[in-house]
C-alpha cells in the first residue's frame, strides 16, 4: 500500500464513523493542487544538473496550506501527496488555523556545495513563487532543509513580492524565526505524553521511557522526559542503541551526541540493536526516527505501555491494530508530533504582528495549544471508547468538513 | 361557451395506444364510457389542483398546459397538438388533484373517459378496464424513459456532474447539521 493510500485508510475508517458520506470524503482526500517543477542548475564544475520539484496543496479550508519542503532522493509525488495530506489533518486536530502542504527536491544536498545549495534553492523558488506566500502557502524546513534554506527562499520570494517574512517559517531566529522553534517538537511530544498519562490519574514522574532516535525530536523529548522525572532507559541513533535499566545520564548522552558521537561509541551502559530497543519492556516508547518501525513483524513483541509517535508514521496500520488488540495506547504522530508546527505557527503570528516573543511565551503557549488538543482527542476517544489515533483523526475530519461546508464547497 | 358531447364511434379507438390490444367487443364496451367533446378557444379542459377526474385523448386541435410558479404566475409547459395525446390519466386512476391546466388553443376536439363509467367497469371486474389501466401504465414508462434522455441529454449540455439539485442542497444540510450537532469540536 502507498504512503498516500496508507494515510488515507484512516481518513476513511474515520469518515465512517462520522457518516461524512462519499463525496465529502472524496473531497477531504483529493488534493486541491499538485505542481510539478522542473530545477535545473549548473554546477560549480560547469556541470548542468536537472531535478524534479513538488509542491502538494492538499487543502485549505481551515487556513493556508502549511508544510515543510524536503531535499531528498527519495521525493516523490505519491509520497509527498500522503504528507501534504498528514499536514491537513495534523493542523486541524492541534487547532492552528492553517491547512496542509508538501513540498521537495529529488537531490541529496550532500552532493553540493554552498553556493550550489543556494542557486538550486533559489532556482527553486522563483518555480513555486507564484502559489507560496503569507497568505496561501507557507512552507518550513523539513529533511535536509534547515534556517539557511528558509532565509535563501524568503530572500528570493521578497524579490517578486516584496519584504515577506512571513512567507516560511523556521528561519534562523536573527531573521525573523521564532525562539523555541528548536525544542518544539521535542516539547509536545512530552507534554502529549504527559496529558495521556495524566488523564489516566497517574504522575508522569517515575515512567521509563526509550527513545528511537536522537535527533533534534528524540533528543529534546528525552530531556524534557528527564526534567519531568522520568527514567530514559534506551537509545538509539542511525549507529546503533544502548540501554541501562538503571536509566542513563541523559545530559551528558545530549552533550555526546550534539558533540557529534555517535551513540554506537557512547561509553555508558550495553550496546544494542536498534531491533531489540523496540521490544524493551518500559512504560513508554517514543519512536522519533523513521517511519514503519514498528510492523506487524514486531508489534507483537513490543513491550511498552504507550507509543508515543514522534516520527511520522513508525507504526504501520497493521502494527497499530495489533498494538490497541494487546492493550498497547498509540498517541498518533498527528497530535504527538504537532509541537513543531504549533510553534511554526507562532513564528507565522510573530511576523505578522512584527513583534517578537520571548521563548517564555513560546513556551507557554505551546503547552496551552498541545494541553486543549489533547484534551479533545483523549475525551472523544474515552466517551466513544475510540483509539488514539481513530479519535485524533475524527477531529481533524470534523473540523475541516465543518470549515469546508461553511466557506461552501 | 358551451361544451358539445356525443357518442363515440368504435373505429375512434383503432389506431389508439391506449386501446392497443383491444379486441372489438373491448372497444365496443370501451365506447360506451367515452363521450366526445369539443372546446372553443381559450376554453378550460381541467384546472390546476382540482379533483376532477375526466381523461381526456386529443383528436384534434391543440391542447396548452399550463402549471402555476412560486410567484403565482401561469406558466406554459407544453402546446400539444399530436393526435392521440392523453392528458388526466394520473387523476382518472389515483384521483390525485389535477398537476396542470389545460386550456384549448384554437378549436379542439377530444374524447373523454367518462370516470364514473370507468370505475363501475372496474367493480364488476371487466377486463377492458385493466388492459387500458395497463395501457397507461406503460405509456407513462415510456414517457418517463424519453424524460430521463432528456435530462441526460440537458446535463451534457448544461456540464453537470449530477442530476437534482436536492441532492446537492442535501449533502450540505445534512453535512452541516451532522458536523454541528454530532462531531463539533
Amino acid at each position: 500500500m502507498s504512503s498516500f493510500e496508507d494515510t488515507n485508510r484512516y481518513i476513511r475508517k474515520a469518515a465512517a464513523i462520522m457518516d461524512l458520506g462519499d463525496r465529502m470524503l472524496n473531497y477531504l482526500i483529493a488534493p486541491e493542487r499538485e505542481m510539478a517543477v522542473q530545477v535545473s542548475i549548473t554546477r560549480d564544475s560547469g556541470r548542468i544538473s536537472t531535478y524534479r520539484g513538488y509542491r502538494v496543496q492538499h487543502n485549505n479550508a481551515r487556513g493556508p496550506y502549511k508544510g515543510g519542503l524536503r531535499f531528498h532522493p527519495s521525493v516523490d509525488l505519491d509520497h509527498v501527496r500522503a504528507l501534504a495530506s498528514l499536514m491537513t489533518w495534523k493542523t486541524a486536530i492541534v487547532g492552528i488555523p492553517f491547512g496542509g502542504g508538501k513540498g521537495g527536491l529529488d537531490c541529496d544536498p550532500t552532493d553540493f556545495t554552498p553556493g550550489e545549495l543556494e542557486r538550486i534553492t533559489r532556482r527553486f523558488t522563483q518555480k513555486i513563487h507564484e502559489i507560496v506566500g503569507p497568505q496561501s502557502d507557507i512552507p518550513a524546513p523539513d529533511v535536509n532543509t534547515n534556517g539557511q534554506v528558509m532565509a535563501w527562499i524568503m530572500d528570493e520570494f521578497s524579490k517578486f513580492h516584496g519584504f515577506s517574512p512571513a512567507v516560511v517559517t523556521g528561519k534562523p531566529v536573527d531573521l525573523h524565526g521564532s525562539l523555541g522553534r528548536e525544542a518544539a517538537t521535542g516539547r509536545g511530544v512530552f507534554l502529549s505524553a504527559q496529558a495521556f498519562v495524566q488523564s489516566h490519574k497517574e504522575k508522569i514522574a517515575g515512567n521509563t521511557v526509550v527513545v528511537q532516535g536522537f535527533g533534534n525530536v528524540g533528543s529534546h523529548a528525552a530531556r524534557f522526559f528527564h526534567e519531568a522525572g522520568c527514567m530514559l532507559l534506551a537509545a538509539s541513533d542511525a549507529s546503533g542503541a544502548v540501554h541501562a535499566p538503571e536509566g542513563l545520564d541523559v545530559p551528558h548522552l545530549i552533550e555526546h551526541v550534539r558533540g557529534g558521537g555517535p551513540i554506537a561509541d557512547y561509553s555508558a551502559g550495553r550496546q544494542i540493536s536498534n531491533a531489540e530497543l523496540l521490544t524493551l519492556p518500559c512504560d513508554l516508547l517514543v519512536p522519533a526516527a523513521l517511519g514503519d518501525v514498528i510492523t506487524s513483524d514486531n508489534a507483537k513483541d513490543v513491550r511498552a505501555r504507550i507509543v508515543v509517535e514522534a516520527a511520522n508514521g513508525p507504526t504501520t496500520p497493521e502494527a497499530h491494530e495489533e498494538l490497541e488488540g494487546r492493550g498497547i495506547h498509540v498517541i498518533p504522530d498527528v497530535l504527538a508530533n504537532a509541537g513543531g508546527v504549533t510553534v511554526s505557527y507562532f513564528e507565522w503570528v510573530q511576523n505578522l504582528q512584527q513583534m517578537h516573543w520571548d521563548e517564555e511565551r513560546v513556551d507557554q503557549e505551546l503547552s496551552r495549544v498541545m494541553a486543549k488538543a489533547c484534551a479533545t482527542v483523549f475525551t472523544l476517544a474515552r466517551e466513544h471508547e475510540f483509539d488514539l489515533r481513530t479519535a485524533a483523526y475524527i477531529v481533524g475530519l470534523g473540523r475541516v468538513a465543518k470549515a469546508a461546508v461553511m466557506r461552501g464547497i | 361557451m358551451e361544451i358539445e358531447s356525443e357518442r363515440v364511434s368504435i373505429r375512434e379507438f383503432e389506431s389508439l395506444r391506449m386501446t392497443e390490444g383491444f379486441d372489438a367487443q373491448e372497444r365496443a364496451a370501451f365506447a360506451e364510457i367515452c363521450v366526445r367533446r369539443r372546446y372553443d378557444d381559450g376554453e378550460t379542459l381541467f384546472v390546476e389542483a382540482e379533483g376532477t377526474r375526466d381523461l381526456f385523448v386529443l383528436v384534434r386541435g391543440t391542447i396548452r398546459i399550463a402549471k402555476t410558479d412560486a410567484q403565482g404566475r401561469s406558466r406554459t409547459l407544453a402546446s400539444v397538438a399530436k393526435a392521440g395525446a392523453v392528458f388526466g390519466e394520473i387523476a382518472l386512476l389515483l384521483g390525485d388533484p389535477r398537476t396542470a391546466t389545460g386550456t384549448a388553443v384554437g378549436e379542439l376536439e377530444t374524447i373523454v373517459v367518462d370516470p364514473g363509467r370507468f370505475d363501475a367497469l372496474i367493480d364488476d371486474g371487466r377486463l377492458v378496464a385493466y388492459k387500458f389501466a395497463l395501457n397507461i401504465l406503460k405509456d407513462i414508462s415510456r414517457r418517463q424513459a424519453a424524460m430521463n434522455e432528456t435530462t441526460l441529454r440537458l446535463m451534457g449540455r448544461l456540464g453537470i456532474e449530477h442530476a437534482g439539485m436536492a441532492e446537492t442542497v442535501d449533502d450540505v444540510t445534512r453535512l452541516r447539521e451532522k458536523l454541528l450537532l454530532n462531531w463539533n469540536f
